[in-house]
């Protein structure tokens, strides 16, 4: 099969290219060991099938992160017959930087010079074929939002086809480096075991960097160590000679180059003083005018996320808990089988969809505002309230993220560059109140604080993105020690966002929501259903689930009553401490598990929850429900990232949290004289 | 005397120093073009989190993309103010 | 020039008041401090929301600003246009949540049960009356704000 690599940093328009040669015929998996996402598709060129893969975004080839190793493997491994490089017109230093690394891996190179259209409108305008002349390699001009210049692509891609690829020499990192990375290559060249490894050169470069990935390989053959320690004695010479580290001096001489390069082919055809994105910025990243102007920014995301999106949401909870419930229960099927299919999986599924509309206009509005470039200027405005609490910008998105479901902020937390911060930031998001808290709120507070509803609510939220602060600074203070490094980001032109672009990104957050909703969340509707209807006397029946005394002999009506133990001080009965239980599943499911507990119909609930509850222990499960134990999504999400250690420390920090704070409610409300 | 870039006036040119972080950081950053003996354009500054650019040899045109410099970071680039 | 700078003012300060009547409201509601709202100004509806509090008060600064630095400037101008793009913004955002509304009562209802909007609550509010000021200055802020930005070298007011 013929294999085609897409490349390049981040935010150049990769996916739009990838959907424009494969026409959507495209699957998704992850790359092995990792959760980075792989993409991979079939392309037809001149009526060749190509299998298309969409490497990650990157900046260079080092060692150091795991996009980069995903990249550089791909290329070094399954050897691609063609990697297409696509390169931002408008950042051209930064984007050839990586081209010129690319070359230096000797593969068969095209340049895609994507988003000439922002390039024009900032006044400059690219030769292309003196770029091509001067890498060497076929470079042709792409708009991918509008569709043009893919045609030229695919032709060039089809003659690469016909073509080996060969090592580029363009970067000279100076006589005495060369020398040393001369003699590595000979050596190198010498052993037929090592010569197919990598690239001579490159592996040479990359050596006397210090790349830990391919000293590693190299180690492997007898060889190989021989070459490892050279490099390493080279390497300690040349750092006492220059006078500084050998890395450094590599990737400032690589740099030198591209900055060189991108002068040579860049042609200014509109002198400006002032850009539209300058104009602009001189409010929104104004010390003063900055925060308001977030803070509006967020409301409206929220308005827009919750409020708009109500409608789909009445829409599915018709469609799940009326049509499609009614027209089960109504069938002949056995007793059980209505049962398991009715108040299990529809109601299950049914309760977590309901969410789909609130979660999906959240990462909508995200996704457009980042496409805009908004998203880098709230960064940079909400970054000094960030560092007091010891995270940066950065964080900033993925804990709004968590307002719609924690899943995709913690994977949002990735790109945070400084370990300690990401770490930070992956184990306090779980704090934030996700939609599928809400329902808890809304129908404890409708229950008790009428007329004051949202503003219970909006307390709950704030409470969340408090303690979710707090935490982070009690966590770098003393886990996650080491002064915040801050971040750097990319604050791009202001742009008009690109309908694909913006659907693509959305999609795949929201993907993530459904993935956990149709797997995590399934098996966890069944077990509510399955522990209700069975008992230590054996099965009792979907009857169980409307009658609250056989309810309490099943299962869940046993762990309930041994959990009322321990929720005593809080003065819940066994039916809100078994409903919490089912909350570890997923949170949506506790109002449903609560209402089945009740006997009454989720309407209903809102009245029988006055017999059990009082306004202040509603209040102490509203913070209970808010930060106790992650929802298994979650936690599956921060082992993912994290490791089996912090998941657990998630789970035991969030537990022990929200029952010291719940405690603290019932004890405050005691103290001010309210019950 | 180098000061940190997070101190540099606004709307000055810079050259940049040194670079006080570890290996990892210095990476990012020079990935991103910002190492010893590059001029960089402050547009808005400190203290708190900064915005440069990087201006293009012998254009006085703004180049298109900046980065921002979080506060963090803006205090280990030092960097001689011209 | 100066009626430029003079609407700025006064769109500034209409959002502004209109900020400081719908925080009030919100703290009448929320906090049991004993204040009554004011839920109606003629035929206003004044909703007691923290939210749309602050995006009023944006708004105001935002068209204050522009009065200050005077909209002949490049900070001017382009607090006028950022003005005019949130004020907008703030308009179309409570027009969709009112559709949402007009179809989550028309789905209601399609489902069986009864339900009822009232329009004249969700349209006759201070961010969507207030918001037509900018909505009619926003042509006239982008071309200033264009004209700025094509300007030849040298002879913009540097900020």
């Amino acid at each position: 099969m013929v294999k085609v690599a897409l490349a390049g940093n981040p935010n150049v328009g990769k996916s739009a290219i990838f959907n424009e040669l494969t026409h959507g015929r495209a699957w998704v998996g992850n790359w092995p060991g990792v959760t980075v996402e792989k993409k991979v598709g079939r392309a037809k060129i001149n009526g060749l099938d190509l299998e298309v893969v969409d490497l990650p975004g990157i900046y260079g080839l080092t060692a150091y992160t795991v996009d980069e190793l995903i990249a550089r493997n791909y290329i070094v491994e399954e050897k691609p017959d063609v990697v297409v490089d696509i390169v931002n017109a408008s950042n051209l230093e930064r984007n050839l930087y990586l081209t010129l690394s690319l070359l230096e891996m000797g593969i068969n190179l095209v340049v895609d010079l994507n988003m000439i259209d922002i390039a024009e409108s900032q006044g400059y305008r690219v030769d292309s074929s003196k770029l091509s002349r001067l890498l060497g390699v076929p470079v042709v001009a792409t708009v991918a939002t509008k569709r043009l210049g893919i045609d030229g692509l695919r032709k060039a891609i089809a003659e690469a086809l016909k073509r080996r690829g060969e090592a580029r020499r363009i970067v000279d990192y100076g006589p005495k480096v060369e020398e040393a990375v001369a003699r590595l290559q000979s050596l190198i060249e010498s052993r037929p075991e090592l010569r197919s490894l990598y690239n001579p050169r490159w592996a040479a470069i990359k050596l006397l960097e210090g790349d830990q990935n391919v000293e590693e390989r190299m180690r492997g053959y007898a060889s190989g160590v021989e070459v490892v320690s050279l490099a390493g004695e080279l390497r300690a010479m040349l750092e006492e000679e220059l006078g500084v580290d050998l890395e450094s001096w590599m990737v400032e001489r690589r740099y030198e180059a591209a900055s060189r390069i991108a002068q040579a082919c860049l042609v200014q055809v509109k002198p400006r003083a002032l850009t539209f994105t300058d104009l602009v910025d001189t409010v929104v990243t104004h010390k003063v005018l900055g925060i308001p102007l977030a803070l509006t920014t967020f409301y409206m995301i929220f308005q827009f996320a919750f409020s708009v999106s109500a409608p789909l949401s009445t829409l599915i909870d018709w469609l799940f808990g009326g049509l499609l419930y009614d027209a089960v229960k109504g069938s002949a099927l056995p007793e059980l089988v209505k049962s398991l299919i009715a108040d299990g999986l529809i109601t299950g599924i049914g309760s977590i969809l309901v969410f789909l509309p609130p979660i999906a206009f959240l990462f909508l509005a995200v996704s457009a505002l980042e496409d805009v470039g908004y998203m880098a200027r709230a960064a940079f405005v909400v970054d000094r309230v960030m560092y007091r609490f010891k995270l940066s910008g950065r964080s900033m998105i993925p804990l709004i993220l968590g307002l719609g479901c924690n899943v995709p902020a913690i994977m949002a937390a990735r790109p945070i560059e400084d370990e300690n911060d990401r770490k930070a930031t992956v184990l306090v998001a779980p704090c934030i109140s996700c939609s599928a808290r809400l329902p808890v709120y809304v129908v404890l507070a409708g229950a008790f604080f009428a007329g004051y509803v949202g503003s219970v609510i909006l307390g709950m939220y704030v409470l969340g993105v408090a303690v979710a602060l707090l935490l982070a600074l009690v966590f770098r203070k003393t886990l996650f020690r080491g002064p915040s490094t801050g971040f750097i980001m990319e604050l791009p032109p202001y742009m008009v966002p690109s309908t694909s672009n913006v659907a693509i990104k959305t999609w795949e957050r929201t993907k993530r929501f459904l993935y956990k909703a149709g797997t995590v969340i399934l098996l966890g509707a069944m077990a509510v259903w399955l522990l209700s209807v069975t008992g230590p006397s054996g099965y009792l029946g979907p009857s169980a689930l409307e009658d609250p005394m056989l309810l309490e002999s099943s299962w869940m009506g046993i762990l309930g009553h041994a959990l009322e133990a321990v929720f005593k001080p809080m003065g819940w009965d066994w039916r809100a401490a078994a409903a919490l239980l089912f909350g570890f599943v997923a949170k949506e499911v506790v109002v449903g598990a609560m209402a089945i507990m009740y006997g009454v119909s989720e309407e209903g609930l809102s009245a029988a929850l006055r017999s059990s509850f009082t306004p202040l222990t509603s209040l102490a499960y509203m913070t209970f429900v808010l930060l106790y134990v992650p929802c298994l999504a979650t936690v599956a999400a921060i082992k993912g990232e994290l490791g089996w250690r912090y998941a657990a420390l998630a789970i035991a920090y969030e537990l022990a949290l929200a029952y010291v704070a719940a405690l603290s409610v019932i004890g405050l409300g005691l103290l001010l004289g309210v019950s | 005397m180098y000061a940190p870039l997070a101190m540099a006036p606004e709307g000055s040119y810079v050259v940049v120093e040194e670079i006080r972080a570890g290996p990892g950081l210095a990476r990012r950053l020079a990935e991103l073009g910002i190492m010893k003996g590059v001029v960089l354009r402050v547009v808005k500054s400190g203290p708190g989190p900064v915005i440069v650019e990087r201006p293009l040899e012998g254009g006085s045109s703004p180049s298109p993309w900046r980065l921002v410099l979080g506060l963090g970071m803006a205090m280990k680039v030092l960097v001689r103010v011209s | 020039m100066k009626a430029c700078k003079l609407s700025s003012l006064a769109i500034g300060l209409t959002y502004a008041s209109f900020a400081a009547l719908t925080l009030f409201n919100w703290l009448a509601t929320t906090l049991p401090l004993g204040l009554k709202a004011i839920a109606k100004l003629a035929w206003l509806t004044i909703p007691g929301d923290l939210g749309l509090s602050v995006s009023l008060l944006t708004v105001a600064l935002l068209f204050l600003s522009s009065a200050y630095f005077d909209p002949g400037t490049v900070k001017g101008a382009a607090s006028m246009l950022v003005g005019c793009i949130v004020g907008v913004a703030v308009l179309a955002m409570q027009l969709l949540v009112v559709a949402a509304g007009v179809a989550d009562a028309a789905l209601t209802c399609l489902a069986g049960e009864a339900a009822e909007y009232a329009l004249s609550e969700g349209l006759l509010r201070p961010d969507v009356l207030l918001g037509l000021g900018p909505l009619a200055l926003t042509p006239y802020s982008w071309r200033r704000a264009k004209s700025l930005v094509e300007a030849p070298q040298g002879s913009i007011a540097t900020y």
